[in-house]
C-alpha cells in the first residue's frame, strides 16, 4: 500500500512538474513586452517558440493616452489615442485601442475623419500552442468639394472579427538533428462597406512549416491554404458566390560545404483565384461613378520564383557571392483583358572581393544581369523584352590614416526589345558608363578636405527611323572640392564648391528638333556654425548657384540661358534649459535671369521667410509621461503664393500619459 | 588599379555593345503608338496637322471604318438627293483626307474627349472638336469647322482603332467636319 501510495505520490509530483510553469528566466520580459503596443502576439509566440515560462502577477493593467495635434500649411488636425494592455492571472493577454482622427485642409475644402476600435485577446494553453481573437471595427471618412460645389465623398468602413490557433515548437538535442514545427488555423469574417458597395466575407486558412536541421544541411518547407467566401450588394445588384482560393508552397535548403562556403537553393510558388466586384474606371471607379461602374471580375494569379545561390571566403582576403534567379509573376482577367499579364525574369548577380596583403587596398567587382518578359498580350502592342547588363569596380586604398582614394567605375546597358515592331517601334539602347575618385584627407585633427571627380557618359538610342531623330550622346563632368574646419569649439566652418558640365550631342542633328548643347554650373556653399555662449546656436549658411545653357557648334557656344541665384538662410537658437528652446530662421532668395537678348530686362525673383517659435520636450516620472510642444509663427514673401500661405502658424504637440 | 578601372568603364566590347540604329527617314513621320483608346486623337493630330500624312491617320481607322453625318448636314440642300454620304467606308475616308491635305496649306484642330461608355475593348468618347482649315488657293484666308461627335474606338489586336465617327451636334456659326467631308466628297 505504502508503495502504491509513494508511486501515486511520485506520478502526481511529476505531472505537477511537468505542467507547473518554471520560474521566469526573465522577471523583466513581459514588462517590457507589455509596454510595447504589438507586444501581445510577439509574447504569446515568444512563451509558445521559447518554452518560456514566466510569473505571472495577478493583474496586470496598463492604460496609456496619447494626444497628437497639427497644425501646417496645408491642414490642422488632432489625434486621440487610448491604449489598454490587460495581463490575466491565467495568462490572458488582452489589447484594447481606441483612435479618432480628424484633419481639415486649409488649402482645400477637405476633411478627413478616421476612427478605430481593435480589440485582441490572445491566450496561451499550453507552452506551445496558443489561441487569439480580435475585434475591429475601422471607419474612413473623407470628403472634398470642389471649387464648383462638387461633393466627394469617400468612405471605408470595416468590421471584422477574427480567430485563430497557432502551434510553434522547437525539438532540440535530438539524434537526428533538430526540428522546428508550427501550424495554425485561423478563420475571419468581414463587413467592408464603401460608399457603392458592401463585401462580406468569411475567410478561412491553415498554414505550416519546419524547418530540419542535421550536419551542414538544413532544409525548410511551408505551405498554406486560404478560401474566402464574399458577397458584394451594390445598390443595383447582389453579386453572389464571390470568393477567393489561394495556396503556396515554399521550400528550401541550405548546405555549408565547407566552414567558408554555403550553397542555398529557394523555391517559392503561389496560386491564386479570386472572383470579386472589380470596378471599371479605376480603382475609384464605383467611388466617383457609382453602383453601375462595379460588375464581377476573376483573377487569376500564379507566381513562382526559383532562386540559387553561393558564397564562398576561399582565403582570408579573397571572397565571392553568385546567385540567380528564375520567376514568373502573372495576372490574367476574365473581362478586363487589358490589364493582363505576365512577366517573366531571369537574372544573375555576383560579386568578388579582393583585399591586398599589404591591407590598404580593397577592391570589389560586382557584375549583374538578366532578361524580363513583359507579356500583355492580348489588349496591348507594348509587349517587351527588356535586358539589362551591368559591371561595377570600386577600389579603395588608403595610403596613411588620414589619407583615402576612393575609385569607383562602371558600365551599364539598357535594352528594350518590342514583340511587335510595326505597331510600336521603341526598340532603344542605353549605355551608361561612369567613373569617379575621391581623395579624402585630415591634415590636421580639426581639418577634414576632399576632392570628388566624375566622368559619366550616357548614349540614348533608338533604333527605328521612326523614332532615331533624337539619339543623342551626353558626357557630365563634375568636380566637387571642400572642407571642413573645426577652429575651435565656438566656430566650425564648411565650404564646398562644385562644377559641372553637361554635354548633349545628338547624332542626326538635321532631323533633330533639339541643338547640341552645353549645361554648365557652379555652386558654392558656406556654412558657418558658432556657438557663442553655452545656451546659443547660431547659423548661418550662403549659397551660390551660377548657371548658364546654350547651343555649342564648333567649339563656339551660343548662351540663351544665364542666371544664378543666392540664397542665405540665418538662424538662431537658444537653450535656456534642456527641454526648451526658442529658435528663429530667417532664409532669403534671390534669383536672376539675365536677359540675353538686346533690350530685354532682366528678370529678377525674391522669395523669403522668417520663421519664430518656441520649442518644449518635457518628460516626467518613470513611466514614459510626457509633453512635446513645437510652435512656430511663420512669414513669408513669395511673388507666386496666395495670402494663405504668407502667413500662418506651424505648430504641433504630443502628450502621452501611461496611469 | 587603373586597368581594372579602365575595363569596367570601356567594358568588354561584345558584351556592351548596343545595337546599330536606323538614320532617321525625313519622308515618314514618328508612329503613333495606338496603346490607349485616347491615342487615337493624337495620331490624328501627328498625321493631319504636322505631318499631313494620311500614314497615322490609316493607322488610328479601323478597317470598318463608319462615317455618319449630322441629320442637320444631311438634310443640307447641298447633299440631299447626291449620296454624299452613302456607304461611307474607311476608304471613301481616306480618299476625302487626301483630298483635303492636297488642298491645305495648314490644318489645325483640337479634340476635347470625354468617355461616355467605357468598356474592355470599347470606349465611346463625346468630343467637341474645332478644325482649322488654311488653303493653298486662298492663304490669306482661314476656314472654320466645329461641331460634337461620337467617336467608337475599339481595341483590334492590341491597337485601338476608330471604328465610327458620329456627328452628333451642330455649333452655331459653324461648318461641321462631316459638311467639309460631303463637300469634298462630291468634287471628287
Amino acid at each position: 500500500m505504502r508503495v502504491r501510495l509513494c508511486c501515486l505520490l511520485l506520478v502526481i509530483a511529476a505531472l505537477l512538474q511537468s505542467t507547473a510553469p518554471r520560474v521566469a528566466r526573465t522577471q523583466g520580459n513581459i514588462q517590457d513586452l507589455v509596454k510595447n503596443p504589438d507586444s501581445l502576439r510577439a509574447l504569446a509566440n515568444k512563451q509558445a517558440t521559447d518554452s518560456l515560462s514566466v510569473v505571472i502577477p495577478r493583474w496586470l493593467f496598463d492604460p496609456v493616452y496619447n494626444n497628437y495635434t497639427e497644425a501646417t500649411l496645408s491642414y490642422y488636425g488632432m489625434r486621440n489615442e487610448m491604449n489598454m494592455k490587460l495581463v490575466m492571472p491565467w495568462r490572458s493577454l488582452v489589447n484594447f485601442q481606441l483612435k479618432d482622427d480628424e484633419k481639415n485642409y486649409r488649402l482645400q475644402n477637405r476633411l478627413e475623419k478616421n476612427k478605430l476600435m481593435l480589440m485582441g485577446v490572445v491566450q496561451p494553453l499550453r507552452s506551445d500552442v496558443n489561441a487569439s481573437f480580435t475585434y475591429s471595427d475601422s471607419r474612413v471618412f473623407n470628403r472634398s468639394i470642389s471649387l464648383g460645389g462638387g461633393i466627394q465623398d469617400l468612405v471605408v468602413n470595416d468590421l471584422s472579427v477574427a480567430g485563430g490557433l497557432n502551434y510553434n515548437r522547437t525539438f532540440k538535442d535530438m539524434d537526428v538533428g533538430s526540428v522546428r514545427l508550427d501550424a495554425g488555423v485561423s478563420a475571419s469574417a468581414n463587413n467592408g462597406e464603401r460608399a457603392y458597395k458592401t463585401d462580406k466575407t468569411l475567410a478561412g486558412g491553415v498554414f505550416g512549416g519546419i524547418e530540419y536541421k542535421f550536419s551542414r544541411v538544413t532544409l525548410t518547407g511551408r505551405g498554406s491554404y486560404r478560401e474566402t467566401d464574399e458577397r458584394s450588394i451594390t445598390a443595383l445588384t447582389t453579386l453572389e458566390g464571390l470568393g477567393a482560393t489561394e495556396d503556396s508552397l515554399v521550400a528550401g535548403a541550405r548546405v555549408q560545404v565547407t566552414d567558408s562556403s554555403v550553397i542555398s537553393v529557394h523555391h517559392m510558388d503561389y496560386e491564386g483565384e479570386r472572383l470579386y466586384a472589380d470596378q471599371r474606371r479605376g480603382s475609384q471607379g464605383g467611388q466617383i461613378a457609382g453602383a453601375e461602374e462595379v460588375y464581377p471580375e476573376r483573377e487569376v494569379h500564379p507566381a513562382r520564383r526559383t532562386t540559387v545561390s553561393m558564397s564562398s571566403r576561399l582565403f582570408g582576403r579573397f571572397g565571392f557571392s553568385v546567385s540567380a534567379y528564375h520567376e514568373f509573376n502573372q495576372f490574367a482577367y476574365d473581362t478586363t483583358l487589358s490589364r493582363n499579364s505576365a512577366v517573366t525574369t531571369d537574372a544573375f548577380a555576383g560579386s568578388a572581393d579582393y583585399r591586398a596583403p599589404w591591407r590598404s587596398t580593397t577592391a570589389t567587382v560586382t557584375f549583374e544581369g538578366g532578361t524580363t518578359y513583359n507579356n500583355l498580350l492580348p489588349l496591348s502592342t507594348a509587349s517587351v523584352y527588356d535586358y539589362r547588363k551591368l559591371v561595377r569596380v570600386a577600389i579603395s586604398h588608403r595610403f596613411k590614416p588620414t589619407l583615402t582614394l576612393d575609385l569607383n567605375g562602371s558600365t551599364q546597358l539598357l535594352q528594350s526589345d518590342y514583340l511587335n515592331k510595326a505597331e510600336n517601334p521603341r526598340d532603344r539602347d542605353q549605355l551608361d558608363s561612369s567613373v569617379s575618385a575621391r581623395l579624402s584627407s585630415v591634415p590636421f585633427s580639426n581639418f577634414l578636405a576632399f576632392v570628388s571627380a566624375s566622368y559619366t557618359n550616357s548614349l540614348f538610342q533608338n533604333i527605328s527611323s521612326t523614332q532615331s531623330q533624337n539619339n543623342r550622346t551626353r558626357e557630365l563632368y563634375e568636380l566637387r572640392p571642400g572642407f571642413s574646419y573645426f577652429v575651435n569649439q565656438y566656430l566650425t566652418i564648411a565650404q564646398t564648391y562644385g562644377i559641372s558640365i553637361d554635354y548633349t550631342q545628338y547624332k542626326y542633328l538635321a532631323a533633330s528638333s533639339q541643338d547640341d548643347y552645353l549645361d554648365r554650373n557652379f555652386t558654392f556653399n558656406n556654412e558657418f556654425k558658432v556657438k557663442p555662449m553655452q545656451k546659443v546656436d547660431l547659423r548661418f549658411l550662403y549659397t551660390l548657384l551660377v548657371h548658364d545653357k546654350g547651343s555649342y557648334f564648333s567649339d563656339v557656344l551660343e548662351i540663351d540661358q544665364r542666371d544664378n541665384r543666392q540664397e542665405t538662410i540665418l538662424a538662431v537658437d537658444y537653450r535656456p534649459k534642456d527641454e526648451f528652446r526658442f529658435f528663429g530662421e530667417n532664409t532669403y532668395s534671390r534669383r536672376v535671369e539675365e536677359g540675353i537678348e538686346e533690350g530685354e530686362d532682366d528678370a529678377i525673383t525674391t522669395t523669403g521667410s522668417i520663421r519664430v517659435g518656441v520649442e518644449c520636450n518635457y518628460a516626467w516620472g518613470d513611466k514614459g509621461r510626457k509633453l512635446n510642444v513645437y510652435c512656430a509663427r511663420v512669414k513669408r514673401f513669395n511673388p507666386s503664393s496666395t495670402e494663405l500661405e504668407k502667413n500662418f502658424w506651424d505648430a504641433r504637440s504630443e502628450f502621452s500619459f501611461p496611469f | 588599379m587603373v586597368l581594372v578601372l579602365g575595363l569596367a568603364v570601356g567594358g568588354p566590347a561584345c558584351l556592351f555593345e548596343t545595337r546599330e540604329d536606323q538614320p532617321p527617314d525625313d519622308s515618314s513621320c514618328p508612329v503613333t503608338i495606338l496603346n490607349t483608346p485616347d491615342a487615337v486623337f493624337e495620331a490624328m493630330e501627328e498625321a493631319l496637322e504636322r505631318c499631313q500624312q494620311d500614314a497615322n491617320y490609316e493607322r488610328a481607322l479601323s478597317a470598318n471604318f463608319v462615317f455618319s453625318p449630322t441629320l442637320t448636314d444631311s438634310l443640307d440642300q447641298d447633299f440631299i438627293g447626291t449620296g454624299a454620304f452613302d456607304n461611307w467606308t474607311k476608304e471613301v475616308e481616306l480618299d476625302v483626307t487626301n483630298s483635303l491635305l492636297a488642298e491645305a496649306r495648314s490644318l489645325n484642330m483640337s479634340f476635347s474627349p470625354s468617355r461616355l461608355i467605357n468598356q474592355n475593348t470599347f470606349v465611346r468618347f463625346r468630343v467637341p472638336y474645332t478644325l482649322d482649315v488654311v488653303t493653298k488657293a486662298a492663304p490669306g484666308d482661314t476656314a472654320y469647322y466645329a461641331g460634337v461627335a461620337e467617336f467608337d474606338v475599339r481595341n483590334e489586336g492590341g491597337n485601338w482603332r476608330i471604328t465610327f465617327w458620329n456627328e452628333v451636334e451642330t455649333v452655331q456659326g459653324k461648318s461641321t467636319w462631316g459638311y467639309l467631308r460631303g463637300v469634298l466628297r462630291l468634287r471628287g
